[in-house]
């Protein structure tokens, strides 16, 4: 990718709105439409996750990765941590490759969660995303058919690499109220990693560092089971403070190391990764 | 990063070697020399807002250390109200060059975030070059972080991260010896804590010597966040006065 693909106007100043416009503008399509919950068949369900897909021309790993999760009865929904588009204008060429395979995208918007990445909004796009995505930071519970309650599912925005002063107070007291309702498992998906990786050796970012041990503290204090990101674009995993801490591979047409997680939702929670080699761009 | 060190020696390196003239009391009056006049002691106050933590104020202390025209050192430590302490030291040893003169800053930070039941260790090698209106820095840090008290859920565990840069550039509008200045910086490299390589705090600041003992100082911080994500956005800001008393 050349540097047309690289917002550099956005390294002085916020070209989106930014992290306290992005959640109030959240909140609000959360009001009006409400918090989702999930029905499962079963306790033991799957969920399918990735991250960093970057598309621009094509979307060859990431049609892959939408017929996988649809075709598997187990899994009522999948998860995108952030990065789906790449650079200025894919949102729309994005969508105008799904317009070709409408047997793949139509129902996305009730099985996709996904969360902002930088490059989802970078040029501006904050717009855009809005237009196809609608909220960056809101939860989802799921039960089963007979009303059990299960789990809990965070979607933090973490596109600047903070989550902005607001939406610290909303997680607060999301993870305030889930003490009382008894879920067997708190997952929390974002962009951003927390903690630097070995891979990370180019310029990649973190939160600040205030930010990160506030986050950690407050994970660990509430009993979160998962923090899961993309960013990186390499896999790793952490335990820190009784929190796993996953960073997902990208999923990125013709990355060597292109991969998705399935997460099995049991009583304890089965991490399995599936990477995709044989796709060259 | 090798590469940017070993340019940076190198170029330090041949002005050193292109000179034949001692280094004498002239040129430490240029700006070269130490970077305190004498021993010192500061005292500082700061106010400071970030998105996470809201208001709060920093009391800092600082003393410093010139034990030798060759090399200081330099202990501080930091309390905030947001129950977040710090304490720190730096090694440097100096060496005067024909332009300006090279530093190696060895730092070691020990943050006690209370608040949070944490503490982080950091530790930074960097090698400096200074100059009467410019200084530059640049060299690697490694963090380890671990838990206060352990939480009941997990068992004894630290983690830290590869190693990442730590960097500073500063400029000012007068020699540095000067009884007043005023300087830009961009640097990772605070005196309370060594942030990540991606998350540079830029400072205006100020000194004025009142008397042969007495300096007055002020400081203006603002951190942005996310100008690696492309996406720059207000995180900090900050406003620091202190008193230096050299002895």
């Amino acid at each position: 990718m050349g540097c047309e693909n690289k917002d550099i106007r956005g390294m002085f100043v916020h070209t989106s709105a930014d992290a306290n416009e992005r959640f109030g503008q959240s909140m609000v399509y959360n009001e009006d439409h409400g918090f989702t919950t999930i029905y499962t068949l079963t306790d033991s369900y799957r969920v399918y996750l990735c991250g960093d897909t970057h598309v621009d021309t094509t979307a060859q790993n990431w049609e892959r990765f939408v017929l996988a999760y649809k075709s598997d009865l187990l899994c009522p929904f999948a998860i995108h941590v952030g990065d789906e588009i790449h650079g200025k204008n894919h949102w729309d060429m994005f969508y105008a490759t799904a317009a070709k395979r409408p047997d793949l995208y139509t129902s996305l918007k009730d099985t996709l969660f996904v969360t902002p990445g930088n490059h989802d909004i970078c040029f501006g796009q904050w717009e855009q995303y809005r237009q196809y995505r609608r909220s960056s930071t809101y939860y989802f519970e799921t039960k089963t058919l007979l009303g059990k309650r299960l789990d809990l599912y965070i979607c933090l925005d973490s596109a600047e690499g903070t989550l902005g002063s607001d939406a610290w107070k909303w997680l607060r007291g999301v993870l305030e109220d889930a003490k009382g309702k008894n879920y067997r498992h708190i997952i929390i998906f974002s962009h951003v990693n927390l903690f630097r990786s070995n891979y990370q050796l180019k310029f990649s970012s973190n939160f600040p560092l205030e930010e990160t041990y506030e986050l950690t503290q407050l994970l660990t204090r509430y009993g979160v089971d998962m923090y899961i990101c993309g960013h990186d674009h390499y896999r790793h995993t952490t335990l820190y403070g009784g929190v796993k801490y996953v960073t997902l591979d990208t999923l990125k047409d013709g990355a060597y190391n292109a991969s998705y997680m399935i997460a099995t939702m049991g009583e304890k929670v089965v991490l399995e990764w599936i990477e995709i080699k044989e796709v060259e761009k | 990063m090798i590469t940017l060190l070993l340019g940076l020696m190198g170029m330090a390196l041949t002005a050193y070697a292109a000179t034949d003239t001692p280094k004498g009391e002239t040129e430490v009056l240029r700006g070269f020399g130490n970077g305190y006049r004498g021993y010192a002691l500061e005292v500082n106050g700061e106010y400071r807002y970030n998105t996470v933590w809201g208001h709060h104020g920093n009391f800092g202390l600082i003393a410093g250390l010139p034990f030798h025209p060759n090399f200081e050192m330099s202990v501080r430590a930091q309390a905030s109200t947001t129950n977040a302490y710090a304490i720190a030291t730096t090694l440097r040893p100096m060496l005067d060059i024909r332009v300006g003169q090279l530093f190696m800053d060895a730092d070691v930070v020990n943050n006690w975030w209370v608040r949070n039941n944490q503490v982080s260790v950091t530790g930074a090698l960097s090698l400096g070059w200074r100059m009467d209106y410019i200084s530059v820095e640049l060299g690697a840090c490694y963090r380890a972080m671990q838990w206060i008290n352990t939480p009941a859920q997990s068992s004894w565990q630290w983690i830290s991260e590869p190693i990442g840069l730590v960097y500073r550039l500063e400029v000012y509008c007068r020699p540095r010896t000067s009884d007043w200045n005023i300087w830009l910086s961009a640097s990772n490299k605070e005196p309370f804590a060594i942030e990540r390589d991606s998350q540079p705090t830029f400072h205006l600041g100020a000194w004025w010597d009142v008397s042969a003992h007495w300096r007055l100082s002020l400081t203006g911080t603002l951190e942005p966040t996310g100008i690696l994500h492309m996406n720059t956005v207000f995180y900090s800001a900050g406003i620091m006065a202190g008193g230096q008393f050299t002895f």
